[in-house]
């Protein structure tokens, strides 16, 4: 019998948004600069940067789908 | 082109080794911070999103009706994904009219080399026998007979958890295909005459049903076993996934086969990322160019007080010319 964990598990898919932000805005900065420091501060930046548009994108949406 | 501040050593091998490996290319040029980002970032990404998707993710399928663009996507990460091109190449090609548009999910009635394994399953003497569950060690080859090839073989193991076996295999009624990403696997030959038969897939194990005699038995009387033996990783990973396959997946996972697939095609992408950062270096410099730009104006700062003073100097000492060539024209 096939086994499915993350199935089993339950979680909402948007958590696992989450990491995959953090891994594109980590080697997106990493292929803009080479200073561990200045890739760490871009990616962190651009980690918050993209979770507030998705956030809007998302109250956007709600608010769209208000009532329906 | 080779970075001003950077070694990038022969880019070109830096960014096949790259593609193949995610940050090996980087670490052949000793950056290491980088390439042991990219290696844990993209190769986490692309195998979380494997396992997302029950490994049955990765996979090249180019038939009429049914083309997987997103591999191309997601042989960027290289090696972990080109194992598909070789189960494609593997796998039998597509068929062509109607009446074999399922030639590949039919199972077989004859092998062409000998299996000797473990296997699981159900048995049943006679037609209207009790079903038992049996266990233990199969051995199967294919044997020229008179009228062709046959196949024998004898199994010997556990009835029922505790009574040892010992069966002969008289002729192979059916068996899996040795390639296939999700097969098939239900009981569906020895079962209760009312028993509801749920289909049930797997990649890692093969549907087999023979026609068996027991050893113990004087008088040979029918017996049938059906059941499973395992498939080897190299048959099933990342082979293409038949529609059936699919369905099955789907009805597992739900959203998550859409997740799995984007998590793979974003590793992808991202390798591309690292692939040219290694070729070219970084895209905006080092990183440090608003520093410099800061110690530069800060040093042109701190020379542009002299300057003012040397201006002033100038000009009070041009008044004070002035003022003597005027004291020297009144006089």
């Amino acid at each position: 019998m096939p086994f499915y964990p993350f199935a089993e598990a339950s979680v909402n898919v948007t958590w696992y948004l989450l990491p995959l932000v953090a891994v594109i805005s980590l080697v997106y900065s990493a292929s803009r600069y080479e200073m561990t420091e200045r890739i760490l501060h871009r990616a962190a930046r651009l980690f918050v940067t993209i979770l507030f548009f998705m956030g809007v994108v998302f109250a956007i949406l709600l608010a769209l789908s208000f009532n329906l | 082109m080779s970075h001003p501040k950077i070694d990038l050593k022969k880019p070109w091998i830096a960014a096949t080794l790259a593609y193949l490996i995610p940050g090996a290319g980087h670490l052949y040029q000793r950056r290491f911070f980088k390439g042991i980002l990219y290696f844990t970032c993209i190769l986490g990404t692309f195998y979380c999103g494997m396992h997302l998707g029950n490994w049955k993710i990765v996979y090249l399928r180019w038939e009429p009706g049914y083309k997987t663009i997103g591999y191309f996507s997601q042989v960027l990460v290289g090696l972990p994904a080109l194992p598909a091109l070789i189960q494609w190449t593997r796998y039998a090609p597509p068929p062509v009219d109607h009446t074999s548009a399922h030639r590949r999910n039919e199972k077989y009635t004859w092998i062409n080399k000998p299996i000797s394994t473990t296997f699981d399953g159900r048995m049943r003497i006679g037609d209207d026998g009790p079903i038992d569950s049996i266990s233990g060690h199969i051995t199967i080859e294919p044997v020229k007979g008179k009228s062709g090839w046959d196949v024998t073989g004898t199994f010997k193991g556990l009835r029922n958890g505790h009574a040892q076996t010992e069966l002969t295999v008289v002729n192979l009624i059916e068996i899996g295909p040795a390639l296939f990403a999700s097969e098939e696997t239900n009981y569906a030959q020895l079962v209760e005459d009312d028993a509801i038969i749920p289909r049930v897939f797997s990649s890692n194990r093969r549907y087999l049903y023979c026609r068996v005699e027991p050893r113990e038995h004087q008088e040979s009387k029918a017996a049938y076993i059906e059941g499973t033996i395992p498939r080897k990783l190299r048959d099933w990973y990342q082979v293409p996934l038949e529609n059936a396959g699919q369905e099955d997946l789907h009805k597992n996972l739900g959203k998550l086969v859409e997740l799995a697939q984007v998590f793979t095609w974003i590793a992808g992408l991202l390798n591309l990322l690292a692939i040219w950062d290694a070729l070219e270096g970084p895209a905006y410099g080092y990183g440090n160019e608003d520093e410099r730009q800061n110690e530069e104006q800060s040093k042109s700062k701190a020379k542009k007080p002299k300057s003012k003073q040397r201006s002033s100097s100038n000009v009070v000492a041009g008044t004070s010319a002035k003022l003597k060539a005027e004291d020297s024209v009144a006089s």
